[in-house]
């Protein structure tokens, strides 16, 4: 039997090859492949977005809360939108950036 | 039909906090859609339950009740944001002559803040105000005061 840890490696990595958007970059690092969204939510009565930046966890290790990145969604119409994270969430091998407005 | 009292006093609020405070023009009477980006800071007037309290046959006491949320976004002081303009909205209605002739006792009688985060960080404070207005019972809309 296919150790779970593998396979769960390998379909991560299909899934973010298929599925990338955009990419993030950390300060004058690589960019980075992922899967960007902002889904509409409206907070306390204001018009909001819930920016989200998710990759590979390896990826992104030692990325923690305050850091700056540049998000670059050509496909999207969204050029280099500076960001900085404001909470990481990791599971099942890949990590969640949610991001807010810098 | 003339307005009632409250509904004058509601309106006369809205009329004094427009342009007079780092909200400007948005200034906001029972809005109930979301604010967008350019329309913060705000602040937003809600009427609020009022009582009525019976003075011998010909008066009755208004108690009018009504809030004033101010909105803001600072992602590292909202609240002192939400405050500062909170001064400047007290100040306005506490100074303002067309408002104390409708009626009574202007006072604050509490804040609620309230913060959350998205891809920025919002501050709501409100503001609950109390008057008191003395009317004939059979006309809402002429205070005695």
């Amino acid at each position: 039997m296919a150790d779970f840890a593998a396979l769960e490696s390998r379909l991560n990595a299909a899934c973010q090859a298929h599925l990338a958007n955009c990419t993030a970059t950390f300060g004058g690092g690589e960019p980075l492949g992922g899967i960007f969204d902002a889904e509409y939510q409206e907070i306390l009565g204001v018009s909001a977005a819930r920016p989200t930046f998710v990759a590979i966890a390896s990826a992104l290790d030692g990325v923690k809360n305050g850091a700056a990145l540049a998000i670059d969604c050509t496909s999207l119409g969204m050029v280099a939108s500076p960001f900085t994270v404001n909470e990481v969430h990791a599971e099942h091998g890949m990590t969640r950036l949610y991001l807010r407005r810098a | 039909m003339s307005a009632s009292v409250i509904e004058q006093i509601l309106a006369r609020a809205a009329a004094a906090l427009t342009g007079t405070t780092a909200a400007q023009a948005n200034v906001f009477r029972g809005r109930a859609d979301a604010l967008a980006d350019d329309e913060i800071p705000g602040l937003n007037l809600r009427r609020a339950p009022s009582n009525e309290d019976g003075v011998g046959q010909n008066g009755s006491r208004l108690f009018v009740e009504f809030d004033v949320e101010h909105y803001v976004d600072d992602d590292v002081e909202w609240e002192t944001a939400a405050d500062a303009l909170h001064m400047q909205v007290h100040g306005v209605l506490s100074n303002d002559a067309q408002l104390a002739a409708l009626g009574r006792g202007l006072r604050c009688t509490g804040t609620d803040p309230q913060g959350d985060s998205a891809d920025r960080v919002i501050g709501k404070l409100t503001a609950h105000y109390h008057m008191q207005v003395f009317v004939r019972p059979g006309d809402l809309t002429r205070s005695i005061s």
